[in-house]
């Protein structure tokens, strides 16, 4: 067996594993806890994504443009965190409840990926360009990469999102 | 685009919303089950799954040349079938039930199923997607 299969394999396994627990099967299981938390998700990706939304508009030089870009920042991150926050948390627990499923969905898994590459996103906009924000903060029209990052940041998230919606018809769309 | 062109853009815009609303209502069951294709099978249960957001039923179909067909279908959330009285033991394993429902689009033995009846002739809904199962 080579590595990478052995590795494959006990990626699986511990799927496995993780399915069989009890709070696995008590999740998926539920008559009403399920429900609540899938609620929870998607109550908590609006307000995240309304935030993040709103930040990265004011970036594009598209709202909000007499307020400084560094105060839309600081009054609308904490919301952006509490909301993602929760959002990871039910998402997780909505993954638990059936992590062969979910693992084994094209649509998540892009959704992953897409996740991955809006925390660069935003890890490299702060490096850089909001690093020097006190050069643009009053600028209707902030500079070429701020812009960019706003623009990103966006289309991501409508992507998350709608491969989000769309896990649910991965069988319909590939063999179930 | 002209002020004109726009209140017409807008006028169609609003129009097509509202036709396209009582299509919307049943979108889960039309993106996966085809109406056209209604299911009536009589089998044995071999598997029950009552979990979210969908359960499950498998049962086996005896074929008119004898071979035996296991067919899956998809009903509401474990909550609704609760309420309609479904539980693992009210269904178990080796229950010889009939189920009414809609063949996958896919053409695969998977279906959604509207009710299952039991051979005393008592009928439960499965609360799913398909137009009826809420038994109204």
């Amino acid at each position: 067996m080579s590595d990478n299969v052995a590795r494959v394999m006990s990626i699986l396994g511990f799927l496995e594993w993780l399915s069989a627990t009890s709070g696995s099967v008590a999740l998926r299981e539920s008559h009403y806890f399920f429900l609540a938390v899938l609620t929870v998700h998607v109550l908590t990706l609006s307000v995240f994504a309304g935030m993040a939304a709103i930040i990265d508009l004011r970036l594009l030089g598209l709202a909000m443009r007499q307020v400084p870009a560094s105060q839309i920042v600081a009054q609308l991150v904490p919301w952006a965190t509490g909301g993602f926050i929760v959002m990871v948390t039910s998402g997780s627990l909505l993954f638990y409840s059936a992590p062969l499923e979910r693992s084994g969905n094209l649509f998540f898994r892009t959704k992953l990926v897409l996740l991955v590459l809006a925390g660069l996103n935003v890890f490299v906009f702060h490096k850089t360009v909001y690093g020097r924000v006190a050069d643009w903060d009053i600028d209707r029209v902030p500079p070429a990469s701020a812009r960019l990052a706003g623009g990103v940041g966006l289309a991501l998230w409508a992507g998350i999102i709608v491969l989000g919606r769309m896990m649910a018809y991965q069988d319909y769309w590939f063999d179930g | 685009m002209s002020r004109a062109s726009k209140v017409v853009f807008a006028t169609v815009a609003a129009a097509s919303l509202l036709i396209l609303k009582p299509v919307l209502a049943h979108h889960s069951f039309a993106a996966a089950f085809d109406e056209s294709r209604p299911l009536n099978l009589e089998g044995v249960v071999t598997k029950v799954e009552l979990v979210n957001p969908h359960s499950w039923v498998w049962i086996d179909v005896t074929n008119e040349d004898g071979t035996v067909t296991n067919w899956g279908m998809e009903g509401g959330p474990p909550v609704n079938l609760f309420r309609n009285g479904i539980t693992k033991n009210t269904l178990p394993v080796g229950s010889e039930i009939r189920v009414f429902g809609y063949q996958a689009k896919t053409g695969e033995n998977k279906g959604v199923g509207v009710f299952f009846e039991y051979p005393d002739g008592r009928k439960v809904f499965l609360g799913g997607s398909a137009p009826g199962a809420d038994g109204r």
